[in-house]
């Protein structure tokens, strides 16, 4: 934890300078009349590069799986016997970093992504959609099925009451690349919704408007960005009639956004006692920099904990790194030198130095899991802690990696933590069988969030959530 | 209609404002269609980035010099005042005149500020106002008359922010105000005044750069152990060449498609000199260098290209082959179908061989071989160039055959090595569209629809009678149908 300083009602109210969405204002209003307990809350953590399926999961490989790499472990302390059952099970080295949250975990067995081969941008893109998307012949994404990812369907449904609809942060990320490979998000109809990796900017737009006034001073600000707000409708339909119909629609697109700001001026935002803005570094960090990106991390996750425990949002997703990396070094791991998606490829050449590499750096993101966790576990609330209200579902674009056949589609890494708000029941290790698509999974994930749905993406792979995950 | 991009909207806020701290480098990146940050089709403002608009508004409005801006003294400022404020900045800021509504609509929110605090809190909210409205976020095309022909501002505009990525400058809304941009004569001097500024070499070095990919070199990762000489130092130096280099193509050239591909000098200092183990200067400024023809012409042979489409620790000339298709003659090849091992040919040091040994299977398997023929063949004529861009005769002891093949394109054949595609790949008439095409892409801010095709086959005649240079084209350009109606079509 960097250094966290609470931010008492008289900061807060000392109101008027940078920022736009007056979090702080409305959240001195009471608690939120409605809602006798704590609201829940979804997270997505993505990873890149796959994983080794040997050392993340507790599994016996079967005879479709990849073959290991020549010189590779595949049994031994590293590698766990199968579990004895749904609780019985030992965790493996990748994820043994959570030891300590084995109870708040669930771990998943064999859920596949429709379809092999895809390139990285591909399955990143599919996560969350739940359906194949390509890119059609400029290079955009555009796909046969573009659609709204499951944290953006999320936030539609659960996201009106916050202050902010939902986050969408990252660490260190390249956005720009030719694939949007730096993009888990996606809006109606598959628009790219790209994740903030500045930190600063992070922190500004969730808890910068703390610069001051009193009560009249605040409602006189408040009124005024609404005039200005109104402003942007007046002059654009003043534009409108001047545009033909794509534009026009273009134009429609930015008044939903400005009327969507505009109705969450009001939002009974409700920070319980344990609201308090994170710290910044006081030298100005460099959030581009990849060294920075240990430091970066812990910042985007305790922004992410505290817009959750102040009900600023309720959505929210982290992305570590572009699909297939990024160009990262993981310059901070000892044993894990070179560029991380060359180093996943290394077993390519039935280098089992490469399997050891890619094992840490597995292991040291999921040691960032178990930061996430403790610092949700800090944060009480009505019915239990921050973590027991809320889903963290933990992933990364690819299974059994990219070490033995480059691009494997099966076995993805899916990890959840937390009960939802006593939806899941955790400390338990599901074992699915070969070839379950993972579809179910986000339905699952919706209905724990008390969204009532029965299919998720393409509805050809697959209808309701996984057996056995719900209570 | 076309949003401001990042860049612009730095630009335009110095412009408009004297304030230089580019608020706009926090925003989200615009996206990348065709390597190109200016599509219009990903341009839809979204509740992030309207949030970060209306913030970085409010920073503005408060930073703002007011004595500067309001055309009296901003203490004893009053109602009037604000009107001629509202009339002279916001003519600039809109890029044209405000109606009387356009007017009323900002009037109100000085009102509603002045109501209980100052004339300068009135002016603030203002121009906060004037920052978030589309009419200046945004470039409408708006028409002169029923022909669809652009009014005199949405040329200026046009001009403007095509060659110098901001607003127009005073002359050129002198200009609009005086309706000379419906002369062609006048749009060609006011392109030419443009484009004889520095302020134009960014905007132009920017085509190039996304054009072919060329950012992407700062990603470049290289494999210590297989290229110890690939240093910070020699990266930059190459980057620099290549930069160097394709200025020189553009401002010097007149942006010419042959000496882009097959200009038989470079630019160097000591250290490129002796990296290429070529003659050249001493000293570390980049001088003019002239190259051995048979080995260096053109932007293709130059050491930064060849370490850009290589792998950290070799080449891979599906990679270079797939850069020719894909960026010089516009040709989309599909990526690799599902469950094919994508995992590239490794060297086996028990058995020597050369790259083209070992992709050979992509020829040999049917599977592979429809697509990787319209690549390897080309890449392999590169195969002369390490994967840091040094000359080789040989690979693993072997010697290199260099021999290249285009198949699928109107110069068809074979040729021996990369130094004699570039003359084939300057006179092919795909070439010549595939430039016209990013263009048009880099130009308009728009992928074209098959609506365009007539339009494109004009500008292609265009840009051959110009001799295939780019910097005449665009003197040609701003002229055509494309640059001058509304959608680009009459």
């Amino acid at each position: 934890m960097i250094d966290t300083k609470p931010v008492s009602r008289r900061t807060l109210l000392r109101g008027a300078g940078v920022g736009v969405a007056l979090p702080m204002l409305e959240a001195m209003r009471p608690r939120r009349a409605h809602a006798a307990t704590a609201p829940r809350r979804f997270l997505g953590w993505f990873t890149s590069n796959g994983t080794i399926s040997y050392a993340w999961n507790c599994l016996d490989p079967g005879a479709d799986d990849p073959p290991a790499p020549v010189g590779m472990v595949t049994a031994g302390p590293a590698v766990p016997p199968p579990p004895k059952s749904e609780t019985d099970f030992k965790l493996s080295r990748i994820l043994r970093p959570l030891e300590a949250h084995k109870k708040d975990l669930i771990v998943l067995q064999n859920l596949d992504l429709s379809g092999k081969g895809y390139a990285h941008y591909e399955s990143t893109v599919h996560q969350l959609v739940g359906r194949r998307f390509r890119l059609d012949a400029t290079g955009a994404i555009k796909n046969n099925a573009a659609s709204i990812s499951l944290d953006q369907e999320l936030a539609r449904r659960i996201g009106k009451d916050t202050r902010i609809a939902s986050l969408q942060l990252g660490v260190n990320l390249k956005p720009n690349d030719k694939y949007n490979q730096g993009c888990w998000s996606f809006g109606d109809g598959g628009q790219p919704m790209l994740p903030q990796d500045n930190v600063y900017e992070v922190y500004r737009s969730l808890f910068g408007d703390v610069a001051g006034g009193d009560r009249a001073t605040l409602d006189r600000l408040r009124g005024l960005r609404r005039s200005v707000l109104d402003s942007v409708l007046e002059n654009a339909g003043l534009l409108q009639a001047r545009l033909g119909a794509a534009d026009r629609r273009k134009l429609d697109q930015h008044l939903t956004s400005i009327r969507e700001i505009e109705r969450r001026l009001d939002a009974p935002s409700a920070p319980g006692g344990r609201c308090t803005a994170p710290g910044l570094p006081g030298d100005m960090l460099d959030w581009k920099k990849n060294d920075n990106v240990p430091v970066l991390g812990k910042l985007q996750m305790d922004m992410i904990v505290m817009a959750f425990a102040c009900d600023l949002t309720r959505v929210a997703t982290l992305m570590w790194a572009n699909a297939g990396g990024g160009g990262r070094s993981h310059t901070w791991l000892p044993g894990s030198a070179g560029e991380w998606h060359g180093v996943s490829h290394q077993g390519d050449k039935g280098d089992s130095a490469g399997w050891e590499k890619q094992v840490r750096i597995n292991a040291w993101y999921h040691e960032q899991v178990a930061y996430l966790l403790d610092r949700m576990q800090a944060v009480q609330e009505d019915g239990g802690t921050l973590l027991d209200n809320s889903v963290v579902l933990v992933t990364s674009e690819y299974g059994n990696g990219v070490m033995t056949d480059s691009h494997y589609h099966a076995r993805i890494p899916f990890l959840l933590a937390g009960r939802a708000g006593g939806t899941l029941r955790t400390g338990r290790h599901l074992s699915y069988p070969k070839g379950t698509l993972h579809n179910g999974l986000l339905v699952g994930i919706a209905r724990a969030m008390g969204v009532a749905i029965d299919t998720f993406g393409d509805p050809a792979y697959g209808t309701g959530p996984l057996p056995r995950l719900l209570v | 209609m076309r949003r401001h991009t990042i860049v612009e909207y730095n630009n335009t806020i110095a412009d408009l404002l004297g304030i230089a701290s580019r608020p706009a480098d926090s925003f989200l990146p615009d996206a990348k269609i065709d390597g190109f940050t200016n599509n219009e089709g990903t341009q839809a403002v979204t509740e992030v980035q309207a949030q970060q608009l209306l913030g970085a508004a409010e920073t503005l409005a408060s930073a703002a010099n007011l004595a500067k801006l309001v055309p009296c003294d901003p203490a004893t400022g009053d109602e009037a005042c604000a009107r001629a404020f509202i009339v002279q900045l916001g003519k600039r800021a809109y890029r044209r005149s405000l109606s009387a509504d356009e007017q009323n609509v900002l009037l109100k929110v000085y009102r509603a500020a002045r109501t209980g605090g100052s004339f300068a809190d009135g002016i603030r909210y203002t121009l906060q106002a004037l920052l978030v409205a589309p009419q200046f976020l945004y470039r409408p095309e708006t028409a002169a008359d029923a022909t669809g022909r652009l009014d005199g501002y949405a040329v200026a505009s046009r001009l403007s922010y095509l060659f110098w990525a901001t607003m127009p400058d005073d002359a050129l809304m002198a200009a609009a105000d005086a309706g000379r941009l419906s002369r062609p004569e006048e749009i060609v001097a006011q392109a030419r005044r443009l484009l004889d500024s520095d302020r134009a070499r960014t905007p132009i070095a920017t085509f190039f750069q996304q054009w072919l990919h060329l950012d992407d070199f700062e990603h470049v990762d290289k494999d210590a152990k297989a290229f110890p000489q690939y240093t910070k130092t020699l990266a930059t130096a190459m980057k620099r060449e290549l930069d160097t280099f394709i200025d020189a193509v553009f401002w010097q050239e007149a942006g010419s498609t042959d000496a882009l591909l097959n200009a038989p000098y470079s630019f160097r200092n000591a250290a490129l000199a002796s990296f290429y183990g070529e003659p050249g200067p001493a000293g570390t400024d980049l001088q003019k260098t002239p190259t051995d023809p048979a080995r260096r012409a053109g932007l293709l042979t130059q050491g930064a290209w060849a370490t850009l489409t290589s792998p950290p620790d070799m080449t891979n000339p599906v990679r270079r082959g797939k850069f020719v298709r894909e960026a010089l003659l516009c040709q989309d090849v599909p990526p690799p179908p599902p469950d094919v091992k994508v995992a590239l040919p490794k060297a086996d040091p028990q058995k020597p061989s050369t790259a083209r040994e070992r992709f050979a299977q992509h020829s040999a398997v049917p599977l592979c071989a429809g697509c990787h023929r319209l690549m390897d063949p080309i890449g392999l004529a590169f195969e002369n160039y390490d994967g840091i861009g040094r000359w080789r005769d040989g690979e693993n002891g072997k010697a290199i055959d260099a021999t290249g093949e285009l198949i699928a394109t109107d110069k068809d054949g074979t040729f021996a090595g990369a130094a004699a595609l570039g003359p084939r790949l300057a006179a092919s008439d795909q070439v010549r569209s595939c430039v016209v095409l990013n263009w048009f892409r880099y130009g308009f801010g728009r992928t074209p629809t098959p609506a365009d095709d007539c339009m494109l086959r004009a500008l292609e005649q265009r840009f051959g009678a110009t001799g295939r240079k780019a910097r005449d084209f665009l003197l040609e350009l701003v002229v055509s149908d494309a640059f001058l109606y509304v959608g680009g079509q009459r």
